[in-house]
């Protein structure tokens, strides 16, 4: 048992003290000198306080971490802002971890930056890549191909958009015991241990389909050539659309999403609308590619649960029967108010095949970046390809 | 002009669609009739070729009597010629010709010699070569020898046959030119006449040819005008006449008079055609009748199918309209659900947060009071007061122990709910807990006469993973309740079983149970059932709620049967 994982939570209302039990917490089940913290947190902290809070109780390990938009452990979805802290050692693992500014800018670039600064730090070949980017102004899918052009098209790379509790306004990434925004963590793992990654949503389309007649990258101009807040102005009605435009779309908008049809692909990706500009045009997370099939998407618990379940079996799977020593979950935000007090039925269906006493450590993201395995047409190969999209739910096993 | 009349009515019923002469009976007829003009002109030719023949042979005979003549003649021509072969080869003349060249010789030998032994030039030489010199009068004798008898023989020939035979040669050479001449006489006499007579019949055999020729040409001219009429009669009556019908009446039939027919009754192949056309016409006609009837079946098929589309359509778009007006009432409505529950949550939490605080508040106070009270009780006070102060005091005490054990539970529920609820797991044997616990309720249940029960054997019973304290407080609420709510005289089984790689928990009592109403509540938090807020107005109704959720941290399975009035079964399986 070469892998070890411990989780730690606080909810405490001072952010010093909310990050050290967390801290304290993680180290309490590890029970051994940690190699890397994992801290997620709300951003009801202040930030620098409650890493300085982490970082009391430990400041040799690795830190990446994020702001996120509520957390999960093993207990379930955190009823209140918290800070939660997965601790993990292994004698056969080694971890690396490097931060890359100007996502806002320059999405792609900042994703190849922090891909080829981990690549270089590490010294034995990258087994897998976690990262945890800033989404708030759409870069998501080109923060994904600017680290897949380093590491390459079908290398494993997992991780969740940061997130600031369903606000929308600033979101943060954390590295060794500095706070950033507009930027993308990325940590990558070498050695040797077991992966299994499952991902699925369980969204489905209502209404007709509608293209995607005008559009660059993640702007979405227009919907069967009007604009594209009118898709949700037909639906919602203008008045709750107008109250909509003065805030933050994604708030209403996190529950029904925009789906894509990929072909091969079982399920369609989802692109979390963020923001409504004067003309009517769409921020979006990820980039929708103009002359797509958009739908309009609702959530089902069913469903949505039926998918968790099936990406649990999908990672259990790839962990090829060894035994389960940790698992992380990148949750999209919309599902946490698709299940709402029910959140919890997730995450136990999730542990039912995983395991309900492995240490376990998620967060509500603004984006998930998973492989999909895509079986190709051409030539029918399986192969997988990273993606970038909302409202699924990553699961993250590790094994020795 | 009768007869002209009935053979050309003859000739037409040949031609005519008689059924019993084909296509080609009749141009075997016309090609027979044809034959046979060309017959007669050939015989009329052969007639004529059959004279220049006959000239042609008696020229020939009489140009091989001349061709005879001339052979004779050149036959003479021969002998004399081998005559006067004869007379050449005659040897005696060669004879007398070496004769002549060694008289020759010899008198060139002679005079040589003579002219030689005048010089003195030989004599010196003769001495210089002494063999030479015998050898040389030798020969200069031998010569003169030959001199004189070739002179001799010379003379005697001469003499003797050479006049005779030249004689007889000449005459013989004179008779045989003379003859010669003769002969080439005769020869050129009977070229001439032979040429004359050749010439006279060459110019009779063309007169003859040339009439011939012409004969031929006119009866081959009447022939093919003949034969040219013929095909063309042939061709406009057999051919082209009905060719033209059957072309009209397609033509007809292509613009569509679908009761277009060809009026035959001719045999031959044109009648076939004609025949086949008709049949053809009949069968598109009857087969266009019934496409016609089809297309128009179909096509009100068509129109009908089309009409029920173009309602399904608009039944459709209705119906899609529709659908898009009820998916956004659905949406809407969803909203609506979302934001309802959202606010839901928003009070859960902030009812939890009320609990907690009210929870942390009270506790101090109750604390206070039971602290207050537990001095009065216990003090030096006790003694002065009333009985029925005291009892008061006692009875304040416990309701202040019930609030104080409410408002822990309440707390625990916060601590679960915010994970602050802190486990350490280690390993131990159950059986060692439960005694103890029913240990700690046995006054309460013989105050009740409800008999607890635990029969076990400790070795079987399999150690498990637990939180000492936590699991403690499982048991306490698990027996507590099923003291509180079982009836005098009642009991309650407590069983500890091994079951595979889990151990089984499980409290039974004999008690009150619970409604059916109530089985999907009694996990939530501060329910309780009606028939148990009868029996006991004692409870915070979170006993189970904290009990499952400990289980639950302790990977464990929680469930329970009961039927109401019929006792009620808490079970629970840990990992071993």
């Amino acid at each position: 048992m070469s892998l070890k994982a411990g989780v730690g939570f606080s909810m405490e209302n001072d952010a010093f003290a909310s990050g050290s039990l967390a801290c304290q917490g993680a180290l309490d089940q590890l029970k051994e000198e940690p190699d890397v913290l994992m801290v997620f947190s709300s951003v009801k902290f202040d930030q620098q306080k409650m890493l300085d809070g982490v970082r009391s109780v430990n400041s040799n390990a690795l830190l990446v971490g994020s702001s996120t938009a509520g957390e999960i452990t093993a207990q379930g979805p955190h009823p209140r802002n918290s800070v939660s802290v997965m601790a993990l050692h292994s004698s056969q693992m080694k971890f690396v971890a490097s931060v890359a500014e100007g996502v806002y800018e320059n999405p792609r670039k900042s994703g190849s930056e922090v891909a080829g600064a981990v690549k270089n730090l590490s010294e034995a070949p990258l087994q897998t890549f976690f990262m945890f980017p800033d989404v708030l102004k759409g870069g998501g899918s080109q923060v994904v191909l600017g680290v897949l052009d380093v590491l390459g098209e079908n290398f494993p790379v997992v991780g969740g958009a940061s997130g600031d509790d369903f606000h929308f306004e600033k979101t943060y990434q954390y590295l060794g015991g500095e706070v950033y925004f507009g930027a993308v963590v990325g940590l990558g793992i070498s050695g040797k241990f077991r992966l299994g990654i499952g991902v699925g949503h369980g969204w489905i389309p209502i209404g007709l389909p509608m293209k995607a007649t005008k559009s660059v990258g993640p702007l979405l101009q227009e919907l069967d050539g009007k604009p594209a807040i009118s898709v949700y102005e037909e639906f919602f009605g203008e008045k709750e659309v107008s109250a909509m435009k003065h805030q933050t779309l994604a708030k209403l908008s996190v529950t029904y999403p925009l789906g894509i049809p990929i072909p091969d692909l079982e399920e369609m990706l989802i692109r979390d609308p963020l923001t409504v500009h004067d003309d009517g045009s769409i921020t979006c997370a990820g980039d929708i590619l103009e002359g797509s099939v958009v739908r309009l998407m609702i959530g089902s618990r069913e469903s949505a649960l039926q998918m968790a379940k099936r990406a649990a079996e999908d990672s259990l799977e790839g962990l090829d029967g060894a035994p389960v020593r940790a698992i992380l979950i990148f949750d999209g935000v919309g599902r946490n108010k698709l299940f709402g007090e029910r959140a919890g039925e997730e995450i136990t269906a999730i542990q039912e095949i995983l395991g309900a006493n492995i240490p376990l450590l998620g967060f509500y993201t603004y984006g998930e970046q998973a492989p999909l395995r895509v079986r190709e047409r051409v030539q029918n190969v399986e192969k997988t390809a990273t993606v970038f999209q909302n409202e699924s739910v990553v699961i993250v096993a590790l094994g020795d | 002009m009768n007869q002209i009349k009935k053979t050309f009515s003859r000739f037409q019923s040949i031609f005519r669609m008689k059924k019993t002469f084909g296509m080609r009976s009749k141009l075997v007829f016309t090609v027979l009739f044809v034959a046979l003009f060309s017959l007669g002109a050939a015989i009329s030719g052969l007639v004529g070729i059959n004279e220049l023949t006959l000239g042609a042979k008696e020229a020939l005979s009489q140009n091989a009597n001349i061709v005879g003549r001339v052979r004779d003649s050149f036959a003479a021509l021969d002998v004399v010629a081998k005559e006067l072969q004869t007379l050449e080869t005659l040897e005696y003349t060669a004879d007398l010709l070496k004769l002549e060249i060694s008289l020759q010789k010899i008198e060139s030998t002679g005079k040589s010699i003579e002219s030689l032994m005048k010089e003195d030039a030989f004599n010196s030489s003769l001495l210089s070569d002494p063999k030479t010199v015998p050898a040389f009068f030798e020969e200069a004798r031998r010569a003169g020898e030959a001199k004189k008898e070739a002179l001799i023989f010379l003379q005697e020939r001469k003499k003797k046959e050479f006049a005779v035979a030249d004689d007889r040669a000449r005459k013989q050479i004179a008779e045989a030119l003379s003859s010669l001449e003769r002969a080439r006489a005769s020869v050129l006499e009977l070229t001439n006449i032979a040429s004359v007579s050749a010439e006279i019949k060459v110019g009779e055999l063309s007169g003859l040819a040339r009439a011939v020729r012409n004969n031929i040409f006119v009866i081959s001219l009447i022939g093919l005008i003949f034969a040219i009429a013929m095909s063309m009669v042939f061709v406009e009556y057999v051919l082209l006449t009905p060719l033209r019908r059957l072309s009209e009446a397609a033509f007809r039939f292509g613009k569509g008079n679908l009761g277009e027919r060809v009026d035959v009754e001719r045999g031959d192949e044109m009648g076939m055609l004609a025949k086949s056309f008709n049949l053809m016409a009949a069968n598109i006609a009857s087969t266009t009748l019934a496409l016609e009837i089809q297309i128009t079946d179909r096509t009100k098929n068509l129109e009908d199918r089309i009409r029920v589309n173009q309602d399904q359509i608009l039944e459709f778009e209705k119906t899609n309209q529709e659908l898009m007006k009820s998916t956004k009432l659905l949406i809407r409505r969803d909203l609506e659900l979302s934001r309802a529950n959202e606010r839901l949550r928003e009070l859960d939490s902030i009812k939890s947060e009320f609990i907690s605080i009210v929870a942390h508040q009270l506790r101090t106070p109750l604390s206070g009071t039971k602290w207050t009270i537990d001095m009065i009780l216990r003090g030096p006070q006790k003694e002065s007061l009333p009985t029925e102060l005291q009892t008061m005091l006692f009875k304040t005490y416990e309701s202040n122990e019930r609030m104080i054990a409410f408002v822990n539970d309440l707390l625990d529920v916060d601590r679960i709910e915010t994970g602050r609820f802190q486990y350490a797991f280690v390993r131990m044997n159950l059986a060692d807990m439960a005694e103890s616990v029913i240990l700690e309720i046995t006054p309460q249940a013989i105050k009740k006469n409800v008999s607890v029960t635990f029969p076990h054997e400790r070795k079987e019973i399999p150690e498990v993973f637990v939180d000492n304290e936590k699991m403690r407080m499982v048991f306490q609420n698990l027996l507590e309740n099923a003291v509180k709510y079982t009836p005098d005289g009642g009991k309650v089984e407590v069983a500890l079983v091994r079951e595979g790689e889990r151990l089984h928990v499980s409290v039974k009592d004999s008690g009150i149970g619970i409604p059916e109403e109530s089985l999907n509540k009694i996990f939530s938090r501060f329910y309780r059932a009606p028939n148990a807020m009868k029996v006991s107005t004692d409870g915070s109704g979170l006993g189970l709620f904290i009990s499952k959720k400990i289980i639950e941290r302790h990977n464990g399975i929680a469930w329970f049967e009961t039927k109401q009035g019929e006792g009620f079964t808490f079970h629970f399986t840990l990992p071993l």
